[in-house]
């Protein structure tokens, strides 16, 4: 009877082998595991984002400082937003230093975390989006207010945490263009003493 | 009813419950993994993402790992539910519990950050990110599946009848 359940048991995992790769290839789109890797853009979750992130003078971050441009064009804002003093980020991943001038510049944060977390301490400024709430109600809202073509820094709790590259991988399918991520997350811009704030509010 | 058929209902009558039970977890959870949503999250998207997380594949293997995963769950669900190849599929589901417990602890071991995906958004018992829980939970889903790797079906399933059905004549 061993021999024969061990047979099945072959069977069963040949059988689900086959079958999901016929499904991965069937898929429409392709699934992306690095925010580097291009991938094929998909709409986003999203009809039509508000260009609310830097826009007609209402464009101040939650830090108070304003946004030194109002461009709704297509223009690198990461390099128009202050032309004076451009971060410039290799890849995806910024350092605090050039995650501080972004803030700094009025750029959007991103709290990739849990809600939880979020209530308890985040950066002043940085709106909630939980890559597993990326459909909700909630986080649309939040994404209809971004532009595709101005930057985003997105973060979460530092460390092994991967929160903040599944978020950027969403919004990259998703349209976005430049996504920037602090590896080194929310901790270390708290223990650098830069401004943070707690609840609901960014 | 003698008693013998009366306790031989009530074991095939507890085995089709936890039939369903595990039929049910693991087709749940197959669907979370393989279905649409809405792009860019889709639930293959998503569970790739969380397999990759564990930082045990290498990143071309996470792809094809996470869609076999899915559906050895889809398949196990479909077969245990049936009744049919109920060990073999017990089996199959069992070692996967290991395997994903293996891979928990090493998570746990390796102070890594991560929240399971096992069940997509969905948390049975354990919530917020990886930890000891899982793997009581885990234990929890094994020994449930060991009841069907060591009992079997129970008379009402596909199983009983392939069995009980007459030789072919020569």
């Amino acid at each position: 009877m061993l021999k024969t359940t061990l047979l099945r048991v072959a069977i069963i995992v040949a059988c689900a082998a086959g079958l999901g790769l016929a499904d991965q290839w069937r898929r429409p789109v392709k699934l992306a595991l690095d925010p580097n890797t291009p991938v094929v853009p998909v709409a986003p979750p999203s009809t039509t984002p508000s260009n609310s992130q830097n826009t007609s003078g209402s464009n101040t971050s939650a830090t108070g400082n304003p946004a030194t441009t109002s461009n709704q064009n297509s223009t690198p804002p990461a390099n128009s937003a202050n032309p004076e003093t451009p971060p410039k980020p290799q890849g995806p991943n910024v350092t605090l230093a050039q995650a501080y001038d972004f803030w700094n510049q009025g750029v959007t944060f991103l709290d990739a975390r849990t809600k939880a977390e979020y209530l308890t301490g985040h950066i002043r400024g940085a709106k909630l989006l939980d890559p597993n709430e990326f459909t909700s109600d909630e986080s649309r809202a939040i994404i209809a207010t971004l532009h595709p073509s101005l930057p985003l820094v997105i973060y979460c709790g530092g460390g092994d945490c991967h929160a903040s590259e599944n978020l950027a991988i969403f919004l990259q399918q998703a349209g976005y263009q430049q996504l920037h991520i602090l590896h080194e997350g929310y901790p270390a811009w708290k223990n650098a003493g830069y401004d943070i704030t707690a609840g609901e509010q960014p | 009813m003698s008693n013998r058929d009366g306790s031989a209902v009530g074991s095939s009558a507890a085995l089709l419950l936890v039939r369903v039970a595990v039929a049910a977890a693991f087709g749940f959870s197959a669907w979370q993994k393989l279905k649409p949503g809405i792009p860019p999250v889709t639930g293959p998207q998503t569970f790739a993402l969380s397999v990759k997380s564990y930082q045990i594949l290498p990143e071309a293997l996470v792809s094809p790992a996470a869609f076999t995963i899915a559906w050895v769950e889809a398949i196990c669900a479909l077969l245990i539910l049936t009744g049919l190849w109920t060990r073999a599929a017990a089996t199959t589901l069992g070692l996967a519990v290991v395997a994903f417990t293996l891979g928990v602890i090493s998570v746990i071991m390796r102070g890594i950050d991560i929240t399971c995906g096992c069940f997509g958004k969905f948390k049975f018992i354990c919530t917020g990110p990886v930890s000891w829980c899982k793997v009581g939970e885990n234990s929890i889903f094994l020994a449930t599946i060991l009841v069907l790797v060591m009992f079997g079906a129970g008379r009402w399933a596909l199983d009983a009848r392939s069995a009980a059905a007459p030789p072919k004549p020569a």
